[in-house]
């Protein structure tokens, strides 16, 4: 019954602690609370924050008390474009080369709006939903979140003009 | 399409954003699942698995999932009575758990056997790891063993290195001396351990049952933790690497906890809390 989450549990701890190994103690200490505790939630509540709360704790605890800070690095799937017409390899090359710079962009974010980021969009959890996995106010979540993505925007403001200036340009794609 | 790459509106940036959550690849996902319940469908009475040579996240799951077990059966006191237990405690905090009793000991012993017969494979069920000389032990590990130097105890009858906890654990067997109890089950007077870390204070210890009395105490100057009629307890610490782990007690008997500079140290037996301090007063 539980396995549905093991998934979502399991990449959330990955998205903080950034090592498959940590992330699974972590995803078991969740689960193994979530069995004792099952009796005890109340009805109506959503399980899925719940777990996801525990699960961040238990891995933010881990990455505090690792000395060895590594720096997280999230890699991108290698893949073909799915559906739709092939792209052309220039396209296709410039959207990698855009989502690496985004990507990139979200890990130098600071911690809480890298979180928020997290949540949202990796994770797909609504704002209500990354309030109760994060345990802050909403509005804490709603201010984040609408900082980390002004963040954002600046960066990749700034990455462009650094590209244009550059002249690295390689911006004919075809329309 | 969205292009990630231009800086436009708040809608393209998010679009761009949910699709590059699609595309991160994660590691596959574990079967968390399935490990933490094939632990919680154990019947008590079937053969055990060993414990203690479970990888350490295994055997943190069974530990806290043994604790919350016990906590179930807690939950059927009362909240007054639930907090008296724990007020009765009343130290500023080790993080310690009780497990319920394994039956572990006996379970891999064909029935009818010598309840006496107790030797090698009780050491395997023991979890304490390769047997090695003192000087072997001395070094496999970073730190300086320390050694019991109480005339009466002599030295060491078994010394085993073993891991985790990392950067390995020494343990010292005493067994037969006069005036030191057997520990139930085992041929094992005394068992000290010591291994590289620091003891979790601040969490406060819950789940010990009524039989159990918890006490602070003080070894060579440092806070230590007494514990008597706690068969089987699970204590947290950090290690080396500053992460917290859990360490469960390997003798049904008593144990004494200390921190001695950067070891964590414990003494397990059936012996006295005297005893015990006495012994560990003279551990240099």
């Amino acid at each position: 019954m539980l396995e549905r989450y093991q998934e979502i549990v399991f990449r959330a701890a990955y998205l903080v602690v950034g090592d498959a190994a940590e992330a699974e103690d972590a995803a078991q200490e969740a689960f193994v609370k979530a069995y004792a505790a099952l009796g005890r939630f109340r009805p109506g509540a959503q399980f899925r924050p719940w777990i996801l709360r525990i699960v961040v704790n238990e891995a933010r605890n881990r990455r505090k008390a690792t000395r060895r800070r590594a720096s997280l690095a999230l890699r991108l799937l290698d893949e073909r474009r799915s559906g739709g017409a092939a792209p052309s390899p220039e396209a296709a090359a410039l959207a990698d080369e855009a989502r690496q710079r985004l990507l990139a962009a979200v890990m130098g974010l600071r911690e809480e709006d890298r979180l928020v980021i997290a949540h949202r969009y990796f994770l797909d959890l609504s704002e209500a939903e990354t309030a109760e996995a994060l345990g802050w106010p909403r509005g804490t979540v709603k201010s984040r979140h609408a900082r980390a993505l002004g963040r954002l925007r600046e960066q990749l403001a700034a990455d462009e003009e650094q590209a244009m200036h550059s002249g690295a340009s390689r911006r004919s794609i075809d329309g | 399409m969205a292009e990630p790459g231009r800086a436009g509106s708040a809608q393209n940036l998010q679009e761009a954003l949910h699709e590059l959550g699609d595309r991160i690849a994660y590691p596959p996902t574990p079967p968390i699942v399935v490990a933490v319940r094939s632990r919680l469908a154990a019947p008590p009475g079937a053969r055990r698995f060993p414990l203690f040579s479970l990888p350490a996240g295994i055997r943190l799951a069974c530990a806290v999932l043994a604790l919350l077990l016990v906590a179930g059966v807690g939950m059927a006191l009362s909240p007054a009575a639930r907090t008296t237990v724990a007020e009765r405690l009343g130290l500023p905090g080790i993080a310690i758990m009780h497990l319920p009793a394994l039956p572990s000991l006996d379970a891999s012993r064909a029935p009818g056997a010598d309840a006496t017969a107790v030797g090698a494979p009780d050491r395997e069920r023991l979890g304490l790891g390769e047997p090695v000389t003192l000087a072997e032990a001395r070094s496999r590990v970073a730190y300086r063993v320390l050694v019991p130097t109480l005339p009466e105890l002599g030295a060491p009858d078994e010394v085993y290195v073993g891991e985790p906890p990392r950067g390995g654990q020494v343990a010292l067997v005493y067994r037969e001396r006069p005036g030191v109890p057997l520990a139930p089950e085992t041929d094992i007077g005394v068992l000290l351990t010591q291994f590289d870390g620091s003891l979790v204070i601040g969490q406060f210890g819950k789940g010990l049952g009524p039989g159990t009395q918890l006490e602070g105490v003080q070894v060579a100057g440092a806070n230590g933790y007494w514990m008597e009629g706690a068969p089987h307890v699970v204590f947290r610490y950090q290690d080396g690497a500053g992460v917290v782990r859990s360490e469960p007690t390997r003798l049904a008997a008593n144990v004494l906890l200390w921190q001695r500079g950067d070891l964590v140290l414990r003494l397990e037996g059936a012996i006295a809390k005297d005893q015990a301090l006495r012994i560990a007063a003279w551990v240099g």
